[in-house]
């Protein structure tokens, strides 16, 4: 291990806003990149599904008429 | 052979691809996210810190994968708009789509890691130096190719256009590659290469080689979930998928 304390982990030398904010963005473009495509495809079913319902309820009335 | 054939012929069809794909994501996205984490808790605890930079170095197990997966992506991209543009396979279309915002968000990751790392170790966060002017380049190739097919209403031209525009694109990364060695510039060349012997000792490579292949393994992810997505839209008045959403 490089660091003596979990202090000095933090800080990384004098450099621990530099080394933070790096990985601190990597992780943000990283789950966007896989929240992003669920969140759509969750969309796009309800959507669909949607959809559906209101066909079925009309060709329910159609055969009702 | 044949059945290579075969079974390539037949992933070539979204929704053989959809189906495909829902079995591989699960080992994938596990694959991918142990890999990150054994490399960023590597990187960040237990690689040495570099003689020069001290621990600003380590920003390098980011920055690095970022960079590379950012031209590989672009690489990835320009084959599938290949492949649209020779054989029309509705797929390689759907691919080079998808492709294009996670390719165009790791270039954005390479710009800001690279600049934030130059701020400590060059004093400035921007120079208009060659490998920093190409890769910004290589960011608006992958926005024009978003752009461009937001701008066309019709599928199948948008698709070529863009696929074209990919594909011209391709000219720019051979520059960045050795623009470092072109011309005179702040960046360093090339730390790491599968063929040479790294530059740096085993400690500092091998949890980088863990990110990269982390890094790698997440654009397969992220590229598949997105195709996904993308597949259910444009497929979306078919049985299959009714068929799908039934059931779900």
């Amino acid at each position: 291990m490089s660091f003596n304390s979990f202090a000095e982990f933090l800080q990384m030398g004098e450099h621990g806003v530099f080394v933070w904010s790096c990985y601190g963005i990597t992780l943000v473009v990283l789950l966007v990149n896989i929240l992003r495509p669920l969140q759509l495809k969750r969309a796009i079913l309800r959507a669909r599904r949607q959809a559906l319902v209101q066909e079925n309820a009309r060709e329910g009335n159609r055969e009702i008429n | 052979m044949i059945y290579v054939w075969k079974w390539l012929h037949r992933l070539g069809s979204p929704r053989s691809f959809f189906d495909v794909s829902g079995r591989w994501l699960p080992w994938l996205g596990f694959l991918a996210g142990a890999l990150l984490i054994v490399g960023a808790v590597w990187g960040l605890l237990f690689a040495p810190q570099d003689y020069q930079q001290g621990n600003s170095a380590r920003i390098l197990y980011v920055h690095v994968p970022a960079s590379i997966l950012a031209q590989s992506s672009y690489m990835m991209m320009a084959s599938a708009a290949l492949v649209f543009l020779v054989w029309r396979i509705k797929l390689a279309d759907i691919a080079v789509q998808c492709a294009a915002p996670i390719g165009a968000s790791i270039t954005l990751l390479a710009l800001v890691t690279g600049a934030i790392w130059g701020k400590p170790t060059w004093g400035t966060w921007w120079v208009w130096d060659a490998r920093l002017t190409s890769t910004l380049v290589l960011l608006f190739l992958f926005l024009g190719v978003i752009a461009l097919r937001s701008a066309m209403d019709n599928r199948d031209a948008a698709g070529r256009a863009t696929a074209v525009l990919a594909l011209v694109g391709v000219v720019n990364l051979p520059i960045i590659k050795y623009s470092v060695d072109w011309w005179f510039t702040l960046h360093q060349s090339a730390s790491f290469s599968l063929t040479e012997k790294p530059a740096m000792p085993a400690e500092m490579w091998l949890p980088l080689l863990v990110m990269v292949l982390g890094f790698y393994t997440f654009f397969f992810v992220a590229w598949m979930l997105r195709m996904r997505a993308e597949i259910l839209q444009r497929e979306s008045r078919t049985q299959w998928v009714s068929d799908l959403v039934r059931d779900s």
